[in-house]
């Protein structure tokens, strides 16, 4: 645990950052990324206790607001995309997600295999780990889309920064 | 951004999304990151996929390149064909350019003589 004073209060300080290791093709509109999800480890390790993933779900290490930044790189593959975009889900229940940040760009209608990235951003009080999760989906215009993943740097990532105690 | 070949032919067996790479080799040792992502480090991540050869890999590297510069050239085919100018202006032109040069009417006579009888038969003034 990373112990930080603001204001004359000690937070546990946690951040921790995660990319996928290798793209995740065909993926339709709102499909999450589900594979190959792997902590960064280029010049870095997790500061304080570290997320949890499973199958796209990521799961806190301990309650308080977090930050949670998702920049993806991808491709929008044959079909035309006029936007494509990436979405972060939430749970406070452990099952029903609901989507928390919808951040969609403008790209090509007449381009295919257009390259394009996208940002989303997202506060979360986090009041339990066991009921409180994360996903991440694209969204696109049309299917067929590519999450660009590399285990060498990064290029779809998800960054997780604990603020404060809930 | 380069493309990335190598992932693409990857996604293209076990119908894709099947692998994952290995960040340490088989002692446990850290693989560096820029070292990763070859054929030796490759890991199945899918149920029932199987690993493809090397060879068949490469094999479809080189499939895909062939098939992105065939695209190429008929990306430059199409954008001139729609670029140029009608067949009728584009041989008016040249008949334009032969009447200027009085060799080139004795070289094309034939292809001159009929055009401009047409022209004569029907005068702009018609």
């Amino acid at each position: 645990m990373a112990i930080t004073k603001v204001n004359n209060r000690s937070i546990n300080r946690a951040a921790g950052q995660w990319r996928l290791s290798a793209n995740q093709s065909s993926l339709d509109s709102l499909d999450f990324i589900t594979n190959n999800w792997e902590q960064a480890d280029t010049n870095y390790s997790n500061i304080g206790s570290a997320m949890s993933e499973s199958s796209g779900v990521f799961t806190f290490p301990e309650t308080g607001v977090y930050l949670i930044e998702f920049v993806w790189t991808g491709n929008g593959g044959a079909q035309d995309q006029t936007y494509l975009g990436g979405n972060i889900y939430a749970t406070v229940n452990d099952s029903s997600y609901s989507k928390v940040t919808a951040s969609i760009s403008g790209a090509d209608s007449n381009a295919n295999d257009i390259y394009f990235t996208n940002s989303a951003s997202y506060m979360f009080d986090v009041t339990s780990t066991s009921t409180h999760k994360i996903k991440f989906a694209v969204e696109g215009q049309n299917d067929g889309i590519t999450a660009l993943g590399n285990t060498g740097d990064n290029r779809t990532v998800a960054t997780f920064i604990r603020l404060g105690d809930t | 951004m380069n493309r990335d070949y190598l992932q693409d032919a990857l996604h293209t067996f076990n119908g894709g999304n099947w692998y994952g790479w290995k960040k340490e080799d088989d002692e446990g040792n850290k693989i560096p990151n820029s070292e990763r992502m070859q054929y030796q480090y490759i890991k199945i991540i899918k149920d029932g996929a199987t690993m493809p050869s090397e060879a068949d890999v490469n094999a479809k590297i080189q499939e895909l390149k062939a098939e992105e510069s065939n695209q190429a050239v008929k990306s430059y085919i199409t954008k001139r064909k729609t670029a140029y100018p009608p067949i009728g202006d584009q041989l008016d032109m040249l008949w334009h350019s032969i009447d200027k040069n009085p060799d080139l009417k004795t070289q094309y006579f034939d292809f001159y003589e009929a055009i401009k009888a047409v022209k004569v038969k029907y005068g702009k003034d018609d």
